[in-house]
């Protein structure tokens, strides 16, 4: 590669500012899936994880009786309209998941005890989806967090390393749909090959390294250079994309918000710009990692936080008080699926599409069981309005339920972690 | 894992044929006589098949399950009680047989692989390398890398710190980063230079603070700063000079809601040093009365949020402090009340302790010269000049439209933030931009890269490789850009290449190949030490290949005393006893309302002062469980309720008899941090001994154990909750090793205190008698307010009594902590082994495998006499080859 780039295109922008940084893009060209958008496909489907990781308090979720004859819990209640739109889980968590907070980083890759010594993550399964069916779309995948507690984020890549997440509303605003002038592409242009000269000097440099080193060290550059080479993969990738028009949208941008407080507004909107998103087909793969720590009293009648709450030795007015911020993150939910459902897509709503996977793999905060995890899952072309019900205490893995999510997405996967084939009761409508 | 629960050896049964076969006779005898009737591949007990599992010591999987039968036979774990014992000689031959083979298999692939493979910096080390490279030392860079993969806690372990796309991302990003904030932009700073005279915003003025004037609350000077009708039009300059007639600012309030204790309106513009002078006292207030403080108060000094200091505030009687610290762009200072409670009250009502605030002066940054040290790194002498828009070599205008250096962006400051830059009488509302200047392009670019270069990757460059960054610089020049252009791609570049983020470690010679060269010694040292680059003199040293024998001892000592060793105190212990948790669980603020930021800073601070009297002092390994001093402050005396100590300096202190302090596991960041802010469990706490203390860390629960469902109505103790649990089979067996030590612990409450009865809370009750339990003690509660001593009463109440008794797994009572410590005195060498451990692992970046016992057992021999004494177990450790070799 020529290293010189014209003078004229020489800006100084941060490398790579304009992407964003919690958006993973297309990787190799060779991990695409046979599976691609023909010119008569149907309309694409799509997958959206949500947890959220402070627990969901068992005794006001999990449903009385199970089949489609079930009773709606409290919690459930809240969701009613959409009855027929989503099915509720019980006895379903990753078998070997433990280690109480720890096993949040497990959600979507099952991999066993993340609190032990040489534990290492997987890929989830959003990143797995994403790499096999995210490769039409401007990202890839959206990685996002509703947080008060650093930037950790649900999704791994295949090496099990986290991806950052995008916190900021405002800025996955501008992400998605601010295109910015003539000038700010061309500058982000030549940000991006400014990049990927540097990787070419760096990589260079590493192969002088290799026949230096042992066999073991040279395992380790491999991932040097295996790093190198998928990043370099991504500017090309942005590249094409920058010059192509962002979709607009009637949202106005919305303004940065990082009070602590104000975690439900911050996740409201970060419901609303997953819905353009999706709408908008700038991606078909979302994972949100809810932590909602922090005293939340912009809720009316919370004063305390969150996390201490959670261990609420079953005082009553502790459990009170954390069932209005379970609540409040309910409503949210609740509101986000209702505008899935009216947001048209080819004709059918877009929610028949759009496989929403939400629950929390805290079975019981108080006691940091790691067990009988509160799931739910809406839309996406399943039979719903049924309570599915396996072994409290001996569970089903829910990486079936996975399995069965990548089936739909028409992913070919006999098998994802720990789960082998589908999740026996959930057909695809 | 659950496999180690159910082990079990036997008396012999005949097998003809047994996949031991292959190993020595001793050894085969053993197994085929004491261990195949519960282990074969019929009964498979613990799902181990004697007979089936190869000798293959190249399969590491097989090799760990080895290295276990060994070490359960060794422990006498192994054949189990219940079956007749092996006479100690067939034992110890058994042992040897086997332990001859997996050294020997272990030490192969030691010498093939290398123990440790080519590691990556981690952040820390990243953001420490960045801080010493450009001596920036308050650089925060580490938030912007994804966080590091952890092996036993630890993120230095190689194996654990992967490269990826994502990764590769953040580095680039960062290399930006960090050069906007190396290079000047500006041939002068903007100085500030002030005295300040308020904390906190104007809105508080005559309630959270309020002037004092002549020892009197000065209501008159109120009244002038919010005169009737709400003094519409009097700006901020004209209400500063009625503040400087006040003596003192008087403070009531620890920072709350609506009052924010920041320093008047002063943010840095630049990141760099500030000296800071301030005079503080404390008093008593009695509803406008100022009387002598009952207490000696003190301040914490932040910086957006990061703690700078605790300053003290003697009764009635100004302490002056002065300090230079490093500040960031755009950081928000404040000084915020440590001691005292989030109090509503005006000056009218309130009783209570009070703090006041004289003066406080900032100026800087002080700069020995300009541009500062982080551009002269870069840029060496080269002047900063205002550019033209014309080629700096030859004077010919730019063939095509400019493009400027890059500019960092503006400091987002707090509005209103000075010094503004409408401030500096030079500063002009049109800023030019200025940038270094070379009157020799290509050659300065080869030279400060020369000079850049070696001292970034930390060993010599071989001409060749500078002349790759050369080249990038020299293009851009030749393309028509400016120098700062061409140079900040080189430099970036070389922020990114693995010569930089890789800890490169090649052998001093190829006829004695896993030795490593002197130039990894001396990383391998600083990165041990000061978590970050050798400097110039360890540089040096290795460059002459002197850092062997008593130069390397030398050299540790003087790291060790280096202030930087703070930064491998601060992170071992956040490794290895997982201080970093301190902040994972918040105390329920009902139930401990007096857990406050000064309580847990001060924990902190022991625990890591304690650690360092031990390097200092060379202190025994027995230090980690009792000592005959203390480290701490007033705070924490309050807390262990220890009379006698005031002011909020860490400083030793005699033991008093009898208290239950002394030792490391009794500190209060460790009870805090093996606690969930709620309740304490002692399998959690025991679990965490034995493996951080004693070094036997346990398996996890079997799966479809239901979790025990804390209840703190009062009703029950946690130990009536776990019994049902714990005294069923499956959970037995691990229990009896885990929770001793956590009952042991039970005295202490999750946030340390020392307690004989649970707390619980209580209900809001109209008539005190009907108060459920019995009172707390005042003198818990420091600074507790009279009304706030109402809800305190209401909240906390003192229920069931606490019972720290227990029997270890061998069988050994203990009535309370003081027998336990006892017991725990009675092996040293299984905590000074645990130490080394994992200080071998911290050091090298690769745990301890079973190739290394040899060296673990020879650095416990040469320490053994003085009570395996800190420094020297650090010391033995660097000699010895572990530390030498790859």
């Amino acid at each position: 590669m020529n290293f010189i780039p014209a003078p004229a295109s020489l800006s100084r922008r941060t490398f790579l500012r304009g992407i964003g940084v919690a958006l993973t893009l297309p990787m190799l060209e060779a991990m695409r899936p046979a599976f691609t958008r023909g010119a008569n496909a149907e309309a694409p489907r799509r997958l959206v994880t949500i947890q959220t990781n402070q627990g969901i308090m068992p005794h006001l979720f999990f449903p009385k009786g199970e089949g489609r004859g079930y009773e709606l819990s409290p919690y459930l209640k809240m969701l009613e309209p959409l009855r027929e739109n989503f099915t509720v889980f019980s006895g379903l968590s990753h078998p070997g998941v433990d280690g109480g907070h720890a096993n949040e980083l497990c959600f979507l890759t099952g991999a066993p005890h993340p609190a032990g010594a040489g534990f290492r993550n997987s890929i989830s399964v959003d990143q797995f989806a994403a790499e096999r069916v995210g490769n039409d779309t401007r990202f890839q995948s959206l990685v996002l967090a509703a947080s008060n507690a650093g930037d950790r984020s649900m999704s791994f890549n295949r090496a099990g390393i986290l991806i950052p997440p995008e916190t900021s509303a405002a800025k996955l605003y501008r992400t998605l749909f601010i295109q910015g002038t003539e000038k700010e592409i061309a500058s982000r242009i030549s940000d991006l090959r400014s990049g990927r000269s540097l990787l070419d000097s760096v990589r260079e440099r590493a192969k002088r390294l290799e026949n230096s080193v042992s066999a073991t060290d040279r395992s380790r550059l491999d991932q040097y250079f295996t790093s190198i080479r998928e990043l370099e993969q991504q500017l090309v990738q942005t590249e094409s994309w920058e010059t192509k028009p962002k979709p607009k949208v009637a949202m106005a941008e919305p303004k940065e918000n990082k009070e602590p407080a104000q975690l439900i507004t911050r996740l409201r909107t970060t419901y609303d710009l997953i819905k353009l998103a999706l709408e908008t087909d700038s991606t078909r793969i979302v994972s949100l990692f809810i932590q909602p720590l922090g005293v939340l009293n912009e809720i009316a009648g919370v004063q305390h936080e969150t996390h201490s709450l959670t261990h609420h030795g079953n005082r009553p007015e502790m459990i009170e008080e954390l069932r209005k911020i379970e609540e409040a993150q309910f409503q949210a939910f609740r509101d986000f699926l209702t505008s899935l459902s009216g947001a048209a897509d080819t004709g059918s709503p877009l929610l028949d599409r759009t496989a929403v996977l939400y629950g929390t793999c805290m079975g019981n905060a108080n006691g940091h069981s790691n067990q009988n995890w509160p799931m739910l899952l809406a839309g996406g072309g399943f039979k719903h309005g049924q309570h599915l019900a396996f072994n409290t205490e001996r569970n089903e893995p829910i990486s079936k339920l996975f399995v069965s999510l990548l089936e739909r997405l028409g992913i070919e996967a006999d098998q994802f972690s720990s789960g082998k084939g589908t999740i026996r009761g959930l057909e695809m409508a | 894992m659950r496999a180690a629960l159910f082990f079990s050896f036997t008396l012999f049964v005949f097998i003809p044929l047994c996949a031991a076969d292959e190993l020595p006779g001793a050894a085969k005898q053993f197994i085929t006589k004491r261990c195949t009737e519960c282990h074969d591949a019929e009964t498979k007990k613990g799902g181990l098949d004697l007979t089936a599992l190869a000798p293959d010591f190249e399969n590491a999987e097989t090799f760990a399950r080895w290295v276990k039968i060994h070490d359960r036979v060794r422990a006498g774990e192994m054949p189990p009680a219940k079956k007749e014992q092996p006479a100690a000689a067939e034992r110890e031959a058994m042992l040897k047989g086997l332990n001859d083979l997996l050294a020997r298999a272990d030490g192969k692939r030691q010498r093939e692989q290398g123990r440790v493979p080519l590691r990556r910096m981690n952040r820390t080390e990243y953001e420490n390398t960045i801080r010493d490279l450009f001596s920036m030392p308050g650089m925060l860079v580490k938030d912007l890398l994804p966080e590091d993969g952890r092996f036993d806690g630890f993120d230095k372990a190689a194996t654990a710190l992967d490269m990826s796309a994502v990764q590769m991302r953040k580095y680039l990003e960062a290399a930006d980063y960090v050069l906007d904030a190396a290079i000047a932009h500006q041939d002068k700073p903007i100085v500030w230079k002030q005295r300040n005279r308020r904390i906190g915003g104007l809105a508080q003025f005559g309630e959270s603070i309020f002037p004092i004037h002549k020892m009197k609350v000065d209501m008159d000077l109120v009244g002038r700063i919010h005169p009737p009708g709400g003094g519409k039009g009097m700006d901020f300059n004209e209400r500063l000079p009625i503040l400087q007639e006040m003596d003192s600012l008087g403070i009531i309030t620890h920072a709350r809601p609506a009052f924010t204790p920041e320093f008047e309106t002063f943010s840095p513009y630049h990141s760099g040093f500030y000296r800071l002078r301030m005079s503080l006292w404390s008093f008593e207030f009695n509803k406008g009365e100022i009387l002598p403080a009952t207490r000696m108060q003190s301040f914490a000094l932040t910086a957006s949020g990061r703690l700078i200091a605790y300053l003290d505030a003697p009764s009635l009687k100004p302490q002056e402090h002065e300090m230079t610290v490093w500040l960031n762009a755009a950081d928000d200072l404040q000084l915020n009340p440590a001691n005292l409670w989030g109090n509503f009250n005006t000056p009218f009502n309130y009783e209570g302790p009070g703090v006041a605030v004289d003066f406080v002066d900032i100026e800087g940054p002080l700069n020995d010269s300009w541009p500062p040290a982080s551009h002269r790194r870069l840029f060496g002498n080269l002047p900063i000049a205002q550019l033209a828009a014309k080629r700096v070599a030859d004077a010919t205008p730019y063939p095509g439209p400019l493009v400027y250096p890059r500019q960092p962006p503006i400091p987002v400051r707090r509005p209103g933030a000075r010094p503004h830059h409408v401030d500096g009488a030079e500063f002009q509302k049109w800023q030019p931009v200025w940038t270094a200047a070379s009157p020799r392009p290509p050659e300065d670019a080869e030279r400060l890269l020369n000079d850049f270069l070696p001292r970034a990757f930390r060993r010599p460059v071989p001409p060749e490789e500078v002349a790759v960054y050369v080249k990038i610089a020299r293009d851009h020049i030749a393309a028509g850009d400016f120098f700062e252009t061409a140079m900040r791609d080189a430099y970036r570049t070389a922020l990114c290449s693995p010569d930089f983020l890789y800890l490169q470690e090649p052998q001093a010679h190829p006829k004695d190949p896993t030795r490593i060269d002197s130039h990894s010694i001396a990383s391998r040292l600083s990165y041990f030490i000061w978590n970050s680059m050798p400097d110039d003199e360890l540089i040096a040293l290795a460059a002459k290949n002197q850092l062997g024998g008593g130069t390397l001892a030398k050299q540790l000592d003087r790291m060790l005393d280096d202030p930087k060793a703070e930064r491998f105190i601060a992170d071992f212990l956040d490794q290895w006893v997982e201080l970093r948790k301190i902040d994972f669980t918040s105390p329920d603020v009902k139930l401990y309302p007096e857990f406050r930021p000064d309580l847990r800073d001060a924990m902190l601070a022991e625990t890591r002062a304690f650690f360092r009297e031990m390097i200092t002092k060379d202190l025994g390994v027995s230090h980690l469980v009792d000592s005959d001093f203390l480290m701490i402050n007033q705070r924490l005396a309050e807390h262990y309720g220890i009379p006698g100590v005031e002011g909020s300096a860490i400083r030793r202190v005699p033991k008093p008899a009898g208290s239950p302090r002394g030792g490391l596991l009794t500190q209060g960041a460790i009870l805090k941090l093996t606690a969930n802010g709620t309740t304490t469990s002692p399998v959690l706490r025991g679990a965490w001994v034995m493996n951080r203390i004693i070094g036997r860390p346990l398996p996890p629960p079997p799966p479809d154990i239901p979790a025990v469902d804390p209840d703190i109505r009062g009703l029950t103790t946690i130990r009536e909750q776990l019994d049902k649990h714990r005294n069923t089979a499956v959970c037995a067996g691990c229990h009896a090793k885990m929770d001793p030590a956590g009952f042991a612990l039970e005295n202490f409450d999750v946030i340390g205190a020392w307690r004989t009865q649970y707390r619980f809370v209580g209900e809001k009750v109209d008539d005190p008698s009907e108060r459920k339990g019995g009172d707390p003690v005042k003198a818990q509660f420091l600074g507790v307010g009279v009304q706030q001593w109402q809800h305190v009463l209401n909240n906390v109440r003192l229920g069931l009594p606490v019972d720290a008794t227990g029997t270890t797994v061998d069988g050994r009572p203990f009535k309370d902590i003081h027998d336990f410590k006892r017991i725990l005195l009675a092996d040293e060498e299984v905590l000074a082994r645990n130490l080394v451990q994992r200080l071998i692992l911290y050091a090298t970046g690769a745990p301890v495998s079973y190739a290394d016992r040899a060296s673990v057992d020879l650095i416990l021999q040469h320490s053994r006499e003085g009570g395996y004494g800190l420094r020297t177990l650090i010391k033995e450790i660097v000699v010895n080859q572990v530390f030498q070799r790859k």
